[in-house]
């Protein structure tokens, strides 16, 4: 009876979902996109750290803002309401996932200024847009280390950055680039970084993307950054990686792989040397079916024994319609004893999603 | 549970993957090759035929080379490039079309910004004009713009539903450029031109 009741609010709820709007232009200048995410999680096994009891969860909705107040200067939002957020209630989560203003120099060459996503590999800066990607969630191991198993709670870089970016791109003979450098106040825990630097150093990050005319994209990234924690003695954060894209027809490949490390001369905490790859594979059928296979693996630090994790995802990605995408997949999780999060855990948990993009 | 604690194989894995896209894609090239030498091969053999019925019924014959000839010359015109008649520009090249469909190219040689119009990408002419320019299908299109949108990079180009509404537009906005069908061109509102592509 329980689960009849969960198929009809899941479908009734797909019902209200798909009668979501296309793309709105209020004015040339002044460009409104969104998109929203509703799924279901629920652990197949009896044990470990996924969601024993089958739930809903409305995932976040967010709006895009695209604002051109000159035809040199564009000023973008991205205002996201997470888990059917109500302050009053303090349930769920608002946020700005970024807000900059970004003035054109040259035709090929911008500039940034305000909150934005750091410029790291293939999915911070598409974050939890998941319209985006095929999978339920982004990586882990590469994206969200901090949640696989990192016990230092420190990403490999932070997911926000406020501060500068020089952006550029252009052509190299038939092959197109694209690079980005960003000045920010970096992470930290007892100032709000979005404010104010809790240290005179500045963070630097950077990316530079090639693509070749044959559809390889290839993708290099780093991330240095002063922590300067006195609590757990974390000072000098170095994060780089590499990344390759290859969809040239219905077959996709995507690899990435990064790795980082934490200084830590005062000796109160370990110091970090770690690494992680997510590798994934998925074919097309039809323009409408996505059936994709991933595998991510977190070692979170190599000074430890028997501290890492990995998942590994089956799944597919159905099209319902050109703005809404139906994804299911099972998520099988393994880990070793010392790894933070899950002490040795080995659990599969089903994952489904409604993704809309307008 | 084993878990491979060394990297280097992970970095061989990946430079290995790179150059084996590298050598297929080397290859599919020579596949294409081969599929053109084949499509030649059985367009002589089709000219054989063609000729051997010659004495049958010339007549039909070049009516229906007539036909050809007219059907593709209809699937090379099947879609115009229109721009602000203010804008003086007059051609634009493949690869100029593809940055500036792809975002990459933001602004004019005025320096006046781009705005992008275009019809459903789903629809024939949608379609068409993805694969002959931006070689890519709807989906991949749709996927690449999304993206770029809700990462921060860009705004969308947009959508309209109608041409006679699309050519308004670019009529309206100095900066606009847009895709139609060619028969739409026919009779463009003031302030719109067409433009040659290269």
């Amino acid at each position: 009876m329980k689960n009849i009741q969960q198929f009809i609010t899941f479908t009734f709820c797909l019902i209200i979902c798909s009668t979501l709007s296309q793309a709105i232009e209020l004015h040339p200048k002044f460009k409104v996109n969104g998109y929203s995410s509703f799924e279901y999680e629920y652990m197949l096994d009896d044990t470990g750290k996924g969601d024993p009891n089958g739930s809903f969860d409305a995932d976040l909705f967010d709006l895009v803002f695209n604002i051109f107040p000159t035809d040199r200067l564009r000023v973008t939002a991205d205002l996201t309401w997470e888990h059917g957020a109500a302050t009053e209630d303090n349930r769920g989560n608002v946020a700005i996932e970024y807000a900059f203003g970004e003035y054109t120099i040259r035709n090929n060459f911008r500039m940034r200024a305000g909150k934005m996503f750091s410029n790291f590999g293939i999915y911070n800066e598409i974050h939890t847009a998941k319209p985006a990607f095929l999978t339920v969630k982004e990586p882990q191991s590469t994206n969200k280390n901090h949640k696989f198993g990192s016990g230092d709670g420190i990403r490999f870089y932070p997911r926000w950055s406020t501060g500068l970016a020089l952006l550029n791109d252009g052509m190299h003979g038939n092959n197109e680039y694209d690079w980005i450098l960003q000045l920010s106040n970096g992470e930290q825990v007892i100032t709000n970084p979005n404010e104010e630097d809790n240290n005179s150093l500045k963070a630097i990050g950077g990316r530079f993307r090639y693509n070749l005319e044959n559809g390889i994209k290839l993708g290099s990234s780093f991330y240095y950054d002063s922590l300067e924690d006195k609590l757990t003695g974390y000072d000098k954060q170095l994060s780089y990686g590499i990344q390759l894209e290859y969809n040239p027809n219905a077959f996709g490949l995507e690899l990435e792989y990064v790795k980082g490390t934490v200084d830590n001369p005062s000796g109160i905490s370990v110091e970090l040397d770690r690494w992680a790859y997510t590798a994934m594979l998925f074919y097309t059928y039809k323009s409408k079916y996505t059936p994709y296979l991933r595998y991510e693996y977190l070692d979170p630090n190599k000074a430890i024994d028997s501290d890492t994790a990995n998942l590994s995802i089956l799944g597919l990605n159905i099209k319902i319609d050109p703005s809404m995408t139906w994804k299911i997949e099972f998520d099988i999780y393994r880990s070793d004893k010392n790894n933070a999060r899950f002490s040795g855990d080995g659990f599969t948990e089903f994952k489904t999603a409604f993704a809309i993009g307008f | 549970m084993t878990i491979m604690k060394s990297q280097k194989p992970i970095l061989y894995l990946f430079v290995s993957i790179i150059q084996i896209l590298i050598c297929c894609n080397s290859v599919s090239g020579n596949d294409k090759g081969t599929n053109r030498t084949n499509i030649n091969t059985s367009k002589s053999n089709l000219d054989v035929s063609l000729i051997k019925n010659a004495s049958a019924s010339n007549s039909t014959i070049s009516a229906k080379l007539n036909q050809n000839k007219e059907t593709s010359i209809e699937q090379t015109q099947s879609y115009s490039v229109v721009i602000n008649s203010n804008n003086k520009i007059t051609s634009l090249t493949k690869k100029e079309l593809r940055l500036i469909f792809l975002g990459r190219k933001r602004y004019w040689t005025n320096k006046k910004k781009l705005s992008i119009y275009h019809l459903d990408v789903n629809s024939g002419i949608g379609k068409e004009f993805l694969k002959s320019i931006l070689r890519m299908t709807p989906e991949k299109f749709q996927l690449y713009w999304t993206k770029k949108v809700f990462s921060g990079y860009s705004a969308p180009p947009t959508e309209v539903k109608r041409g006679s509404k699309l050519l308004q537009h670019i009529a309206d906005i100095e900066g606009g450029i847009g895709i139609v069908l060619t028969s739409q061109t026919k009779n463009l509102p003031q302030g719109c031109k067409v433009i040659q592509i290269n």
